[in-house]
């Protein structure tokens, strides 16, 4: 006996109410996270559709390589994203490694090969203070 | 699930708020002395404690369906449901976590705000106090 659940599509727009009101938080704070709560709104929704059909698929498929080509982009996509995160800090350690330091400086050759050359505009801090 | 992670969002928050908080406190003082109010002061230090809790689940949102398969939509569909049913509960459950977080998040941080800055204004107040004299 299986009992199924009937969710209308009025009850999830009822929900968007509240993504509404943590976008409408975030604006009054100004946490500056209000096109992010929207863009992951639509993007759960498309891609939880889509996924949903695609797994019912595999599901009833049955066989091993669909499972390993859906791994197989969900990998992809994860490192993809944990990609564009790291690239957030890039330069940060560069601009360290060009400020003259107390310390005595490197071998130039080890230096120059590894954080490139010394004619490069040397990088400021690109964050600039809050306030 | 919705209160669990209520809890976790103000937990993160609660603690950059702190620690900001204790970071910030030169700049947050001379903002004081500039005539600011202590809620105006400490206005970008709430901002970035509430933005810190909300962002993962913001996040995760994004990345649902490509990396994190959610596990109300996997159960549903393992035990035979239609996927069209499976997912619409399932953004319904990500719709109110995005919500309770947003709620949970307000709350904390200005509950927590008021008594950091109460409990400074006691400090300060304490330490402008002259010491009593027992004789006296």
């Amino acid at each position: 006996v299986t009992t199924s659940i009937d969710v209308s599509l009025w009850q999830v727009a009822a929900a968007l109410a509240l993504v509404a009101l943590a976008a409408a938080i975030s604006f009054w704070r100004a946490a500056d996270l209000e096109r992010d709560i929207v863009v992951a709104t639509v993007r759960s929704f498309v891609q939880l559709t889509l996924v949903g059909y695609a797994i019912k698929l595999i599901f009833e498929a049955d066989t091993i390589w669909l499972v390993l080509a859906l791994l197989t982009v969900m990998v992809f996509f994860g490192a993809l994203t944990a990609r564009h995160r790291g690239r957030e800090g890039a330069g940060l350690l560069r601009a360290a490694a060009d400020r003259p330091s107390r310390w005595p400086a490197p071998a130039p050759s080890a230096s120059s090969s590894r954080w490139g050359s010394s004619n490069r505009p040397r990088a400021t801090w690109s964050r600039s203070a809050a306030w | 699930m919705v209160i669990g992670n209520a809890m976790t969002a103000s937990a993160v928050a609660l603690n950059r708020l702190g620690d900001e908080m204790h970071d910030a406190r030169a700049r947050i003082e001379a903002t004081l002395a500039l005539g600011a109010t202590a809620r105006e002061a400490a206005a970008p230090t709430v901002r970035r404690a509430l933005r810190s809790g909300m962002i993962t689940l913001v996040d995760s949102t994004k990345t649902t369906g490509l990396i994190f398969f959610p596990g109300t939509m996997v159960g549903m569909l393992l035990a035979g449901a239609s996927p069209t049913d499976a997912v619409r509960l399932q953004l319904i459950l990500l719709y109110t976590l995005l919500g309770s977080v947003a709620i949970a998040g307000l709350l904390a941080t200005n509950a927590c705000l008021s008594q950091l800055l109460h409990a400074r204004a006691a400090a300060s107040r304490a330490r402008r106090k002259p010491p009593r004299r027992l004789d006296a």
